[in-house]
C-alpha cells in the first residue's frame, strides 16, 4: 500500500517535472542562439526564400506566441535543432525583441 | 564443490606463472637473442649525444615511443621503435656511411640489435649498438631528454619539478610553456638563485626553441654542475609544445559565461602583452574605422563564416564587437566549424570606442 503510494507520487512528480521542462522556454544562451539562428534560420530567412526576420521585428509577447507552438512555424518540419538549441534561439529572439531593453540593431 | 576446485586450480596456475616469469628472466644472464657484432660503450655514445648535433650521425632509440621514449631518452636521439622500423626507415640519414647508434633498454633488450641488423641489410655501413642502453646512460650522464607528453603529464599531475625556459627573456614573455620560469642561458650564473633549494628531490626540466636549439642542453649541464641530481631537457621545446598542445602558454583567464574571456584579464593583456592573443573585431568595417582596439584585426562574422581557416591558431583567439552579441555569435560559429579548437574566446562586454582608438569597457551584467 505504502509502496504504491510512493510509486504514484514519484510518477506524478516526474510527469510534472517533464511537462514544466517542455514549456519553460527562455533563460537559454542568447549568444549561442544568435549563432544557431544564423545557422539554422537565416539560411532561408534572408529576404529571398523567406522574409527577412530580425529579433526586433516582433515584441517579446509575439515571440512567446510564435514559440508556444513551434509546429505552426512553416519550416519547422525541416529543423534539425534539438530542444536546447531551440530554447537558445528563442532566448536570443526574445531578449533582443522590439520591446526588449536592447533591441537588435542589425542582423 | 567441483567448481570450487577448478577455480582454485586455475588461480594456483596463474600464481605459479606470475612467479615463474621474473625468475626465468633473471636466470638467463646471457641473452638468448643474436648479438650485433659492433658494440659501443657509454664513452663512445656521449661524444655524439650533445648539441649541436653532428652531421651524419644518428642515435636511434629502438624502444616503444610510449611510455619508454617520452619518459626519458639519450639527448639528440630519434625514436624509431623496432616494431615500426620498416615503416619509419625513411627517417634514417640518406648517406649510407652515416654513423648509426642503436640502443634500447639494456643488456637484456634485443630491440636495438634487431634494428641494427635491419639497418645493415638496408646498406648502412657504419652501424653500432650501445648494448648497455638507456639504463646505463642515465646512470652516467649529466642529464637525459624527455618528450613533451611526459612534461605535460608532470604538469597535469602537479609533480615536483621546476620548468625553465632557457631562451632570451623577450621570447619567454611572448609565450612560454605553462608553469615555466624564464632563466636565459646567458644569465644562468647570475640567476641561479632562482633555482629550488632541494637539489636532490626536485626535477629540473629545461627547454628552449626546439630540436636545433642548444640553450637548454647547455643550461642542463650547468645545473648538474651546481649539484642538481635530476636534470632533464624537453628537446621539442616551445615550438613543439605549441604544435602538440595548441595555443601559446599564455593561459587565458576565462570569464563567467561559456566561451567568455575574463574582462579584466583581457584589458590587462591588450595593454601589457597584446601579441599574446589574436584579437579579432567582428564589427562592420565602418564601425571598425571609427575606433578599435589597437591590436585588433577586422573580420566580420560573415567573413569568418567563409574564411575561418585563415585565422591563425598559434595563439589564443579572442573575438570582440560592441556589446558581445556578434562576438558571441562568432565564437559559436568558430566552435561549430572547429569543434576541437582550444583557447577560443569572446569578450562579453559593452565597449565604447573613440576615433583615436581609446576605449571604455563596461562589463555586461
Amino acid at each position: 500500500m505504502n509502496r504504491n503510494l510512493i510509486v504514484a507520487l514519484a510518477a506524478t512528480l516526474i510527469t510534472v517535472f517533464a511537462v514544466s521542462m517542455a514549456f519553460a522556454m527562455g533563460d537559454g544562451n542568447a549568444r549561442k542562439g544568435k549563432f544557431l539562428y544564423r545557422k539554422n534560420c537565416r539560411t532561408c530567412h534572408n529576404g529571398a526564400e523567406a522574409p527577412d526576420l530580425s529579433p526586433a521585428d516582433r515584441t517579446q509577447a509575439e515571440w512567446k506566441a510564435t514559440f508556444a507552438d513551434t509546429g505552426k512555424i512553416k519550416c519547422s518540419g525541416d529543423w534539425t535543432v534539438n530542444e536546447k538549441d531551440l530554447n537558445d534561439i528563442f532566448t536570443y529572439l526574445h531578449d533582443y525583441a522590439k520591446d526588449s531593453p536592447s533591441p537588435a540593431k542589425c542582423s | 564443490m567441483h567448481k570450487k576446485m577448478i577455480a582454485a586450480a586455475v588461480m594456483l596456475a596463474f600464481a605459479l606463472m606470475a612467479f615463474a616469469g621474473p625468475v626465468a628472466a633473471e636466470e638467463s644472464k646471457t641473452p638468448a637473442f643474436r648479438q650485433f657484432h659492433t658494440i659501443v660503450d657509454y664513452a663512445f655514445v656521449a661524444k655524439y649525444a650533445k648539441m649541436p648535433k653532428q652531421k651524419d650521425v644518428m642515435i636511434i632509440d629502438s624502444r616503444p615511443y610510449k611510455p619508454k621514449y617520452v619518459d626519458g631518452y639519450i639527448p639528440t636521439a630519434v625514436s624509431i621503435p623496432a616494431s615500426q622500423f620498416e615503416k619509419m626507415a625513411d627517417q634514417l640519414p640518406k648517406e649510407k656511411d652515416a654513423l648509426l647508434i642503436f640502443y634500447c633498454g639494456g643488456l637484456a633488450c634485443p630491440l636495438s640489435h634487431k634494428s641494427a641488423f635491419m639497418a645493415e641489410e638496408m646498406g648502412y655501413t657504419n652501424v653500432k649498438v650501445y648494448a648497455e642502453g638507456y639504463p646505463d646512460f642515465k646512470k652516467r650522464h649529466a642529464y637525459a631528454s624527455i618528450g613533451l607528453e611526459k612534461l605535460h603529464s608532470m604538469l597535469a599531475e602537479g609533480e615536483q619539478y621546476m620548468l625553465i625556459d632557457s631562451r632570451p627573456y623577450q621570447k619567454f614573455l611572448e609565450g612560454a610553456i605553462p608553469s615555466a620560469i624564464g632563466i636565459p642561458e646567458t644569465q644562468f650564473a647570475a640567476k641561479r638563485g632562482m633555482l629550488p633549494a632541494d637539489k636532490a628531490g626536485t626535477t629540473l626540466v629545461f627547454y628552449c626553441g626546439g630540436y636545433k636549439c642548444a640553450l637548454s642542453h647547455k643550461s642542463a649541464v650547468m645545473a648538474r654542475a651546481l649539484g642538481y641530481k635530476q636534470v632533464m631537457v624537453a628537446e621539442a621545446g616551445y615550438p613543439g609544445w605549441k604544435e602538440m598542445f595548441g595555443a601559446s602558454g599564455t593561459a587565458v583567464q576565462a570569464g563567467e559565461a561559456e566561451g567568455a574571456v575574463d574582462t579584466d584579464w583581457f584589458l590587462k593583456t591588450i595593454v601589457e602583452n597584446p601579441s599574446a592573443i589574436t584579437l579579432i573585431d567582428v564589427r562592420d568595417p565602418e564601425e571598425f574605422a571609427m575606433g578599435h582596439f589597437p591590436s585588433a584585426t577586422n573580420m566580420t562574422v560573415n567573413m569568418i563564416d567563409k574564411n575561418a581557416a585563415d585565422i591563425p591558431t598559434d595563439k589564443p583567439i579572442v573575438f570582440t564587437c560592441s556589446t558581445g552579441a556578434r562576438a558571441g555569435e562568432a565564437y559559436y560559429l568558430y566552435m561549430d566549424k572547429f569543434s576541437d579548437a582550444k583557447d577560443v574566446f569572446y569578450l562579453e562586454a559593452t565597449i565604447d570606442f573613440n576615433e583615436d582608438n581609446t576605449y571604455e569597457v563596461h562589463p555586461n551584467k
